[in-house]
C-alpha cells in the first residue's frame, strides 16, 4: 500500500528562488512599524471610525491592526526564532503571506475611508501611513520567506484537556471578535471589521490550524456536541431580559428548521423543490384555524399537541398530493410544479375568504390575534423568572423552536445513515441505475417528499403561534428561494453547512441595516456567483464536490487521500 | 468524515454566533442609550408605507409627524423631555407592518405611535403595541372594526383601549357615498368592485347596505385580485349589466388602471371609490379617461380650512421631498394629539415606559383644535367629527364637489 | 353564451401574449435543456426598454409611429439582456449537474429584479456600461489588426494583454477626467480622446512587457494604438450620450427626471392602438388586443421563415435535435446558442410592448407570473417545439378566460384565474407529458 505518511512533493521547492537572508528581518521590521503605527494616531479628526485620533490610546480599529501584527509576528518566530517547533506543524510562509497582504488592504482601506469621511487625505496622520509601510515591507518579505516542508497535521496531539481549551478560547475569541463587528453602526467600521475576520480566518486555513481544529474536534465529538447544545439553551439567559435579539432568533431557528426539512427534499434525494414554503404554510394555517383566535373559522379547537400533528399530517398531504402526479416526471418539470403548487397555495390562501370560496383563511388580511401557546400549564405568553433572569415571550418558544431544531436534526442523521439515504444517494446519482439495482424510486422519492413536508408543517404550527398571526404575503415565492439559497449556500445534504447557510441568510439581513435596500439584489446576485465559483457551497459533503467538480483530478486525488487517512486513523 | 467534525465545530460556532447576537445587542444599547445631561427623549414611532405603490400617502403621513413633533421641540412643550420620530416602513402590507410595530414594542423610549395607513395592517399592528400599552393613534384606518370590535354592526365592543383613529371610518364613508350617488348624481344601478382586503371589502359593504336601503340596486358585485394587473375579466363580467357607476373599494394602484381599462373597453361609466383612490398618482394611471371619476375622502379640504393655512405654509417651508398628501393634516392632529397627551403623562414621569399607562388615559380626554377640524375621542376611540367630503376629478386635478357632516338618519 | 365570443377574444389576447413568451422558454429548452427563469424579466425589461426610448425621445407624444421606434428599443433591451445572461452565466455552467444553471437562474431573476426596481430612476449606472462597452469596442477594433492568436488555448489573456491593456488604460484616463469634470466643451474632449489614446497605449505596451515574462507575446504597437484610440473615442460618445440625453434638461427648465420604478409607472398611450374599444355586436375588442394578436400572427410567419429558411434556423434544428453532430457538420453551437437567446428575447419584447399598451402601466414586477405561465404554455404545447408554444398560449389563455365566466359558484371569477393555469400545467404532465404537440427534446440519455 502506498505510503500515506509522505507528504506530496511540493513542486514549487525546486523552482525556489534561495532564501534572502533580509527577509526574515525584514518582516521583523515590518512587524515593529505596523504595531509602532498603530499606537500613534491615524486620523485627524475623532468623529469618523470610533476615535482614531489620539496617540498610544488605539482605538478599535488600531487594535484590530495590531492583532494581526501580533499573530504575524507568532508566525515570524515560528519561522527562526523561539517556536520553530510550532512552524514544523504551521505553514508559516504562506500564513504570512496571507497576513502580509491582508494588512495591507486593510490599512489600503483605513486610507480611503478615513478620506471620504473626513473630505480629503490630509486627514490622515503620520501613523496610519507607518502602519501602511509596516505593512508593506511584511508582504514584501513574506514573498521572499521559503515554503516548507511540513508534518502531518493529523499527528498533532496535545493532552486532551489542552485541546478542549484551545477549541473553548478560539469560540471565545470567535464571539468577542464578532460581538464587536455587529455592535458597530458605523458602514466603513463595518467593512474593515470584516475584512479584519476574512484575513484572520484565511491565515488561519492557510497555516494548517483550522485543520487541527477538525482533527481536534473530530477527537472530541461526544463534548463539543453536548457543549453546542447547552449553549445555544443558555442563549436567553445572556439576553438580560431584553426581547429583541431572541425575536430574530426564533426566525433563525425556524428558517433552520425548515430549511432542514428542504434539505431532505432537495440535499438527500435531489428532488428540486421550489414550492417549499407552502408546506410550511399549510402547517401555521393550520394552526391558525384551529387556534382561539377571534378570526379563526373552524369550530373545532383541540388541544397544541394534536395541533401540532394535524398541521404536519395536512402538509404531508399535500406533500403527497403534489407529489404523486409529478415525481414520475423529470427534475426540470418538478421544479416548475412545485413552484406552481406554492403559488396556488398562496393564492387559495388569499382567496378562501367567503367571497371566492368558502371562508377558510379569512382572505388577504390572513389570520391576526393567534393567541400564545399554552403546554401542561406553561403559558408561552408570560414572562417567567428563572435564577432571577426575566424570561419573556420569544425565550419561551425559543426553547420549544431548539427541542424542534434538534428533532429534525435527528430524523435528518438518522436518515442519512438509514437504508433509505443510501437509496436516495442511489437516486440522485443515477436514477435507471438504482432502478435496475431495485430501489424502488418512485416510493422513496415519495417518502422524502411526505418526509420533507411533515417537517415543515411541524415548524409552521409553531410558527403561527410565534408569530401570532398568518397572511397569505408571507409565503410568497421569494421566500422559498432564500430557502433553497440557504441549502446551497451552506452546503447540500450537510447539517452544519444548512444551519450555517440559514443563519448567514436570516442574521445578516437583520443587522446589516445600512444594506437593506440592496438585500435582495445581492441575495441574487450571491446566488448567481456560488454557482459559478463553489456550488458545494461553503461546509462541502466531498461526495457533492466530487459532483460538482467532475474534471478536478486534483480533487479527487485528495479526497482519496483523505478517505485512506481516515481508514488508517480508526 | 471530515464532514462529521466539521459538523460538530460548525454547530458550536452557529450556536455561538446565535449568542454573540446577545453581545452585539449589549454593545449596541450602549451606543444609543445616552442623549445627553438633563433632557430624556422619548420616542414617537411612524408605521406606513415608506416604499412600494402607496408610498406618496405614507412619506406624507411620516413628514406630518416630523413637522408636528419639530415644532413641539421647537416650542419646547414637553419641559424635560425631548421627542423623536421613528420611522418603520410596512409596506403597506400585515407582515412587515408586524414586524415593525415588534421593533417599535421592544423600543423602550417608544411612547405612542402613528400609523397604520391600511386597516389589515393595523388589525396585526394593534395585537402588538396593544399589550405593551403603546397608544397607537391612525390618521387613515377606515375599518370599523378596528375601534368597535369584530360585530361592530351588532354589538360594538372596544378590542383595545390603546388604539384611537383621528379620521371617521367606513360605517360613516360609505352610507356617504351611497347617498351622494343616489340622491345627488341621480344613479340607481351601481356595480361593486372591491380587493377582497380589509379596507376595500368593509366600504363596499357598508356602500351596499345604505344604498340598497334608499332604493337602488347593485347590479353586480365583483372582486378583483390587487396583484393583477389586467381587469379584463371582471370588466366583461360587469359590462352586460349596463351599471351607471362603479363603487370600487380599494387603493389607487388598482383603481387607475381599472379606470382606464373599463372606460377603453367601453363601459365608460364614471367610477368612485373612497379616500384610498384619492391621490394625484390615481389620476396619473388612470389617464386622460378619468375625467367624472368620483371619490370621497375623510374630513374637509386641508387647503380650505383657515386652520390648515398655517400647516400647509409650515409643511412647504420644510421643503420635504414629498407633498403631505391626503392624510398629512390627519397625521399632523395625530401627532399632536399625542403630544397633548404628553404633557400631562410624562410631566412627573421618571422614563418613558412607567408613563405609557398615564399616555393612553390622557388620550381620551384630549381634546383641541387641530389642523382638520375639532380633535376628539369618543368611547371607542373615534374621532367625533365626522365630516366628508366629495371630489371629481376634473380636467386632470381633483376638484371639491361637496363637503358635509354626515348626519346618522 | 353572449359571453363566449367576449371571453374567447379576451382568451386570445391573453394567449397570444402567452405565446410570444412561450416560444423563447421553449426555444432556449429545447436546445440547452435550461428553464430560463429569468426570461420573465427579459419581457419585463423589453416593456422597461420601449418606455425608455418613448421617454428619451418622444415624451409627450402619441402618434402611432412611435410605436416601430419603441420596439426597436424594447428588442435592444431585452436581447442584451438575454446575450449578456447567456455569456456571462449560464456559458460557464453548460456542462454543471442540472441545479447548477437553475440555481443560477433563479438569482438573475431576482437580480434582474430588484436592478429594475431600484436603479431605474438613477440611470448613472448607464455610465458603467458605456465604459464596458467602450473597452469591448476598442478590445475589438484592435483585434481586427492584429495579426496574433488571441483565442490560443493557452496563452489567451497573454495576447490579450496589451490590447486589453490599452483599452483599459484609455477609460481609466477618461474615468478619471470625467469624475473631476463633467463638462462637455469641445476641448475637453478632444484633451479625453488624445490624452486617453496616448496613456492607453501606454499601458497597453506596459501590460505587454508584463506579460511577456509569462509567455511569449507579440507586441503590436498598431493594434494597441487602434484599441486605445478607439476605446477613447467611445467612452466619449457614450458620456456625451449621457449628458446629452439621459440626464437632459427639459424644456421648461426642470432636469429630467426617470419615473421611480419602486410603483406602477404608467405606460404612453399611443394613438391607433389604444383608445376606444372597437364593438362588433356584443363583442368588445381592445385595439390593443388587436395588436397582440396581430403581432403575434406576423411574429409565428416570420418564426417560420426564420426557422425553416434559413441557414440559423437550420442550424437551430440540427443543433436541438443532436449537438454533438452538428458540432461535427461544422455549426458554431456556440453561437446558435446565444440566437437561441437573443430569439426569445425578440419575441418577449413585443410582448412586453403589447402588455404595456393593454395594462397601461408597467411594473418591476410583472415578469415572474407571466414567466410561469409563459412556460405552462411551452409544456402545455410540448416543449421545445416552436409551433407547440404558440398554440399552447393561445390554448391557456381561452382556457383561463373561459374557466373565469363559466365555472360557476364561488370559484369561478377571475380571481382564480391564476390557479387554473397551474392546474392545467399539473394535468398535462400527468397525462400527456409530451404536450398537445409533442416535445422535441435532446435526448441527454
Amino acid at each position: 500500500m502506498t505510503d500515506v505518511k509522505t507528504p506530496p512533493a511540493e513542486p514549487e521547492a525546486a523552482a525556489q528562488p534561495p532564501t534572502k537572508p533580509i527577509a526574515w528581518p525584514l518582516g521583523l521590521a515590518g512587524v515593529v512599524l505596523a504595531v509602532v503605527g498603530s499606537f500613534l494616531s491615524w486620523s485627524y479628526d475623532d468623529r469618523i471610525l470610533g476615535d482614531l485620533s489620539l496617540n498610544f490610546y488605539p482605538g478599535g480599529l488600531q487594535i484590530l491592526a495590531i492583532i494581526v501584527a501580533v499573530l504575524a509576528l507568532i508566525l515570524l518566530l515560528a519561522e527562526r526564532g523561539p517556536l520553530t517547533r510550532l512552524g514544523s506543524w504551521l505553514d508559516a510562509t504562506l500564513g504570512l503571506r496571507v497576513l502580509g497582504a491582508g494588512l495591507v488592504l486593510y490599512m489600503a482601506l483605513v486610507l480611503v475611508a478615513i478620506s471620504t469621511d473626513s473630505n480629503g487625505l490630509i486627514n490622515v496622520n503620520p501613523g496610519g501611513y507607518v502602519c501602511l509601510v509596516g505593512a508593506v515591507l511584511l508582504a514584501v518579505s513574506a514573498w521572499m520567506l521559503p515554503l516548507r516542508q511540513l508534518r502531518d497535521m493529523s499527528e498533532a496531539k496535545l493532552p486532551g484537556w489542552a485541546e478542549i481549551l484551545a477549541i473553548a478560547v478560539l469560540m471565545a475569541a470567535v464571539l468577542f471578535v464578532a460581538a464587536y463587528a455587529l455592535g458597530l453602526q458605523d458602514a466603513w467600521s463595518f467593512v474593515l471589521c470584516l475584512i479584519f475576520i476574512a484575513v484572520v480566518a484565511v491565515a488561519l486555513f492557510r497555516t494548517g490550524t483550522l485543520t487541527w481544529i477538525g482533527h481536534v474536534s473530530q477527537r472530541h465529538r461526544k463534548v463539543l456536541t453536548l457543549a453546542a447544545f447547552v449553549v445555544a439553551f443558555l442563549f436567553p439567559f445572556t439576553q438580560n431580559g431584553s426581547d429583541a435579539n431572541m425575536s430574530i432568533a426564533n426566525q433563525v431557528l425556524i428558517f433552520g428548521a425548515t430549511a432542514m426539512g428542504l434539505n431532505i427534499v432537495v440535499g438527500l434525494a435531489g428532488l428540486l423543490d421550489l414550492g417549499y414554503i407552502a408546506f410550511l404554510g399549510a402547517g401555521a394555517y393550520t394552526a391558525a384555524v384551529l387556534s382561539n383566535s377571534a378570526f379563526a373559522t373552524v369550530g373545532w379547537k383541540p388541544p397544541f399537541l394534536v395541533v401540532m400533528l394535524v398541521g404536519s399530517a395536512v402538509a404531508a398531504t399535500f406533500g403527497l398530493i403534489i407529489g404523486t402526479p409529478t415525481l414520475r416526471v423529470s427534475g426540470d418539470y418538478l421544479a416548475i410544479v412545485t413552484l406552481g403548487f406554492g403559488e396556488i397555495f398562496r393564492f387559495s390562501m388569499g382567496n378562501l375568504d367567503g367571497n371566492n370560496g368558502p371562508n377558510l383563511t379569512n382572505g388577504p388580511n390572513g389570520i391576526p390575534g393567534i393567541p400564545d401557546l399554552e403546554l401542561f400549564g406553561f403559558n408561552f405568553g408570560d414572562e417567567h423568572t428563572v435564577a432571577g433572569i426575566d424570561l419573556g415571550r420569544f425565550s419561551n418558544y425559543y426553547f420549544l423552536l431548539l427541542v424542534l431544531i434538534g428533532f429534525v436534526i435527528l430524523v435528518f442523521a438518522r436518515l442519512n445513515d438509514s437504508r433509505i439515504g443510501r437509496g436516495w444517494v442511489a437516486i440522485r446519482e443515477d436514477e435507471k441505475a438504482a432502478e435496475a439495482m431495485g430501489v424502488n424510486v418512485f416510493g422513496l422519492k415519495l417518502l422524502a417528499f411526505a418526509i420533507g413536508a411533515f417537517l415543515a408543517g411541524l415548524a409552521g404550527t409553531i410558527k403561527a403561534h410565534q408569530d401570532a398571526a398568518v397572511s397569505p404575503d408571507q409565503y410568497q415565492f421569494i421566500e422559498s428561494a432564500f430557502l433553497l439559497a440557504a441549502i446551497v449556500l451552506g452546503g447540500m445534504g450537510t447539517i452544519a453547512g444548512v444551519l450555517l447557510g440559514a443563519t448567514i441568510l436570516k442574521l445578516l439581513p437583520e443587522k446589516l441595516r445600512f444594506f437593506s435596500e440592496y438585500r435582495l439584489l445581492m441575495f441574487g446576485l450571491l446566488l448567481v456567483l456560488m454557482m459559478r465559483f463553489r456550488p458545494e457551497g461553503l461546509v462541502a459533503s466531498r461526495r457533492r464536490q466530487l459532483e460538482f467538480h467532475e474534471e478536478d483530478e486534483q480533487l479527487a486525488v485528495a479526497v482519496e487521500e483523505e478517505r485512506l487517512v481516515v481508514e488508517e486513523a480508526k | 468524515m471530515h464532514q462529521r467534525s466539521v459538523v460538530r465545530v460548525g454547530a458550536s460556532l452557529i450556536v455561538a454566533s446565535l449568542a454573540l447576537t446577545a453581545c452585539g445587542s449589549r454593545s449596541g444599547n450602549d451606543s444609543g442609550g445616552d442623549s445627553g445631561g438633563s433632557t430624556k427623549t422619548a420616542k414617537i414611532g411612524v408605521i406606513a408605507p415608506l416604499s412600494g405603490d402607496l408610498s406618496a400617502l405614507g412619506l406624507g403621513i411620516q413628514h406630518s409627524v416630523e413637522l408636528a413633533v419639530k415644532q413641539a421641540n421647537d416650542s419646547n412643550a414637553i419641559p424635560g423631555w425631548k421627542l423623536e420620530v421613528v420611522p418603520k416602513d410596512d409596506e403597506a402590507k400585515p407582515d412587515p407592518g408586524k414586524n415593525a410595530a415588534t421593533a417599535l414594542a421592544g423600543d423602550a423610549d417608544v411612547i405612542g405611535v402613528v400609523g397604520t395607513l391600511n386597516t389589515s395592517t393595523s388589525q396585526q399592528v394593534q395585537p402588538v403595541l396593544a399589550p405593551k400599552n403603546i397608544v397607537q393613534v391612525s390618521p387613515a384606518n377606515t375599518g370599523p372594526g378596528l375601534t368597535q370590535g369584530a360585530n361592530w354592526q351588532t354589538s360594538p365592543k372596544r378590542p383595545y383601549p390603546t388604539y384611537f383613529r383621528t379620521c371617521t371610518t367606513d360605517a360613516v364613508q360609505g352610507p356617504f357615498a351611497a347617498r351622494y350617488l343616489y340622491e345627488t348624481a341621480k344613479i340607481t344601478k351601481v356595480a361593486t368592485i372591491h380587493d377582497k382586503k380589509a379596507y376595500g371589502q368593509g366600504l363596499v359593504g357598508t356602500f351596499t347596505e345604505e344604498f340598497k336601503k334608499l332604493g337602488g340596486q347593485v347590479v353586480a358585485a365583483q372582486t378583483i385580485n390587487p396583484d393583477d394587473s389586467n381587469y379584463q375579466a371582471v370588466i366583461s363580467a360587469i359590462k352586460p349589466s349596463a351599471p351607471q357607476a362603479i363603487y370600487y373599494g380599494g387603493e389607487y394602484p388598482q383603481a387607475g388602471p381599472l379606470s382606464q381599462q373599463m372606460k377603453a373597453a367601453g363601459l365608460n361609466v364614471p367610477l368612485m371609490g373612497g379616500d384610498g383612490i384619492y391621490d394625484p398618482k390615481y389620476i396619473t394611471l388612470a389617464g386622460k379617461t378619468s375625467d367624472n371619476d368620483l371619490a370621497t375622502s375623510v374630513g374637509a379640504p386641508v387647503d380650505t380650512l383657515d386652520s390648515a393655512k398655517k400647516f400647509v405654509s409650515d409643511y412647504n417651508a420644510q421643503k420635504y421631498k414629498d407633498p403631505y398628501a391626503a392624510y398629512g393634516g390627519y397625521s399632523f392632529d395625530a401627532a399632536n394629539a399625542i403630544i397633548n397627551a404628553l404633557k400631562t403623562s410624562l410631566k412627573d414621569a421618571k422614563d418613558v415606559e412607567s408613563a405609557r399607562q398615564a399616555t393612553v388615559d390622557a388620550m381620551s380626554k384630549v381634546a383641541f383644535d387641530g389642523v382638520t377640524g375639532k380633535v376628539a375621542f369618543d368611547q371607542y376611540g373615534d374621532t367625533t367629527s365626522k365630516v366628508l367630503t366629495v371630489y371629481k376629478v376634473a380636467s386632470g386635478k381633483w376638484a371639491t364637489v361637496q363637503t358635509k357632516d354626515f348626519e346618522t338618519k | 353564451m353572449d359571453q363566449f365570443f367576449q371571453q374567447l377574444v379576451n382568451g386570445l389576447t391573453l394567449g397570444s401574449l402567452y405565446a410570444l413568451i412561450a416560444v423563447g422558454y421553449t426555444v432556449v429548452y429545447g436546445i440547452v435543456q435550461l428553464i430560463n427563469f429569468a426570461h420573465g424579466e427579459v419581457f419585463m425589461i423589453g416593456a422597461f426598454g420601449a418606455l425608455t426610448t418613448y421617454l428619451l425621445f418622444f415624451d409627450g407624444k402619441t402618434s402611432v409611429w412611435i410605436l416601430p421606434v419603441m420596439i426597436v428599443g424594447a428588442m435592444i433591451a431585452s436581447v442584451g439582456t438575454a446575450v449578456l445572461m447567456e455569456r456571462v452565466a449560464y456559458r460557464p455552467l453548460r456542462n454543471a449537474p442540472r441545479l447548477a444553471p437553475l440555481i443560477t437562474a433563479i438569482g438573475i431573476s431576482v437580480f434582474l429584479q430588484e436592478f429594475i426596481r431600484l436603479f431605474y430612476e438613477r440611470p448613472g449606472w448607464v455610465v458603467a456600461v458605456f465604459a464596458g462597452l467602450a473597452i469591448a469596442l476598442g478590445y475589438f477594433v484592435g483585434s481586427t489588426r492584429t495579426d496574433a492568436h488571441l483565442n490560443h488555448p493557452v496563452s489567451r489573456w497573454y495576447d490579450r494583454a496589451p490590447l486589453l491593456g490599452g483599452a483599459g488604460g484609455a477609460v481609466a484616463l477618461w474615468a478619471v477626467l470625467r469624475l473631476s469634470t463633467k463638462d462637455l466643451n469641445v476641448g475637453l474632449i478632444a484633451a479625453a480622446i488624445v490624452g486617453g489614446a496616448i496613456v492607453g497605449t501606454g499601458i497597453g505596451l506596459l501590460a505587454g512587457l508584463a506579460a511577456r515574462r509569462q509567455a511569449r507575446v507579440r507586441i503590436s504597437l498598431q493594434a494597441t494604438a487602434a484599441s486605445a484610440a478607439t476605446a477613447a473615442v467611445a467612452s466619449e460618445v457614450g458620456w456625451v450620450i449621457f449628458k446629452e440625453l439621459i440626464t437632459k434638461p427639459e424644456h421648461n427648465g426642470q432636469p429630467f427626471e426617470w419615473p421611480s420604478a419602486k410603483q406602477r409607472i404608467p405606460f404612453p398611450q399611443l394613438d391607433v392602438v389604444t383608445g376606444k374599444a372597437i364593438t362588433i355586436g356584443n363583442v368588445t375588442i381592445q385595439r390593443s388586443a388587436i395588436f397582440t394578436v396581430a403581432a403575434l400572427v406576423m411574429c409565428a410567419i416570420l418564426l417560420w421563415f426564420f426557422i425553416n429558411r434559413t441557414r440559423l434556423g437550420r442550424g437551430m434544428q440540427a443543433v436541438s435535435q443532436d449537438p454533438d453532430t452538428a458540432r461535427l457538420m461544422g455549426i458554431n453551437v456556440d453561437r446558435i446558442i446565444v440566437v437561441a437567446f437573443a430569439l426569445g428575447a425578440v419575441l418577449a419584447a413585443i410582448a412586453g410592448v403589447s402588455q404595456g399598451l393593454q395594462n397601461n402601466n408597467i411594473d418591476f414586477r410583472m415578469g415572474f407570473l407571466a414567466g410561469l405561465k409563459a412556460f405552462t404554455a411551452a409544456v402545455l404545447g410540448g416543449i421545445g417545439n416552436v409551433y407547440g408554444a404558440v398554440v399552447g398560449g393561445l390554448v391557456l389563455g381561452v382556457v383561463e378566460a373561459m374557466a373565469t365566466q363559466y365555472i360557476p359558484g364561488q370559484f369561478g371569477g377571475s380571481t382564480w384565474k391564476d390557479v387554473w393555469a397551474f392546474i392545467i400545467l399539473i394535468l398535462v404532465l400527468v397525462f400527456r407529458p409530451q404536450g398537445l404537440l409533442g416535445a422535441r427534446v435532446v435526448d441527454r440519455a
